[in-house]
């Protein structure tokens, strides 16, 4: 949980375990758009990543008074959706190279920014995301929770079930094939702009 | 792409724009939650109403009733077609 200390983390823990609906609202207020955003992003469907994000609190509050006194809420959580969302691909065998749908999840523009600055930080989140996109998910679920979320690499790790060591490898191998993919989705005109201004 | 850039815009994902749930249905699931804690908060009714135990109990005597009527005509057609078995 990035925005409450761990202390706070762990009284909220024992209001969750006795069932209190205030500490639930609190948590499904924090973790809601965070999960919604990480199964977007990571099932590249709008659809999909609602049905899971239900899915998730359900079974976040059947699961809720057997949590331990030392439980992660947001590594819990992020496990349980990340586990969903295996699941769902098993179950239906999506194919990675499948990209569609994503631009259908891109929102409107920021209001402060000028016209220029809009399109420019556009076309650069557009890239990147389309760079993230066509990533193996492997490698963006650990960009995600990493980059996005803002987790360790050690509970990153957690929630993937692999050892940190193996997260480390896939991180800088996420890193190479999204330099990788971003090279690639530069604009040739761009690219000799820059070099003849640089 | 040099190794700076990748972290610049590694840097540029927790810029990325936040993507915002459905609000009606993420009411609907809060909604949902809410209401299976509360059916967990609340004590299983205790059957003190006579009329529901007895209905019950009727209910399970007609089921068992059946049943054994069922179970007797199968002996009975079983025997009246391989007879009496002899020990």
């Amino acid at each position: 949980m990035t925005c409450m200390d761990r202390e706070s983390e762990l009284a909220l823990v024992a209001r969750l375990r006795a069932g209190d609906p205030a500490a639930f609202d609190l948590v499904f207020d924090e973790f809601n758009p965070r999960l919604f955003n990480f199964l977007a992003r990571l099932s590249r469907r709008r659809d999909v990543a609602e049905d899971l994000l239900e899915e998730t609190w359900l079974r976040f509050v059947a699961q809720m008074p057997r949590f331990r006194s030392d439980t992660s809420i947001g590594a819990w959580l992020f496990t349980v959706a990340r586990n969903l969302h295996v699941s769902y691909r098993r179950s239906r065998l999506i194919e990675d190279s499948h990209a569609a749908g994503l631009l259908g999840l891109w929102p409107c523009g920021s209001i402060a920014a000028s016209p220029f600055e809009s399109a420019l930080a556009s076309e650069t989140g557009r890239r990147l995301e389309n760079a993230l996109a066509a990533l193996p998910v492997v490698y963006r679920e650990a960009l995600l929770l990493i980059g996005v979320e803002g987790l360790r690499p050690a509970e990153a790790a957690a929630v993937c079930g692999i050892s940190p060591e193996a997260m480390r490898q896939r991180l800088s191998r996420a890193r190479a094939l999204i330099a990788r993919a971003l090279e690639d989705s530069k604009h040739p005109a761009l690219t000799r702009l820059e070099e003849v201004t640089t | 792409m040099r190794i700076e850039e990748v972290d610049r815009a590694l840097a540029e994902l927790r810029g990325l724009p936040a993507l915002a749930p459905d609000a009606v249905r993420s009411e609907r699931t809060r909604a949902r939650c809410r209401a299976a804690m509360a059916r967990r908060a609340s004590p299983p009714r205790e059957l003190t109403d006579w009329r529901t135990r007895a209905e019950r109990l009727l209910a399970t005597a007609v089921v068992g009733a059946l049943s054994a009527l069922y179970l007797a005509g199968i002996v009975y057609e079983a025997i009246k077609v391989y007879g009496v078995p002899r020990a």
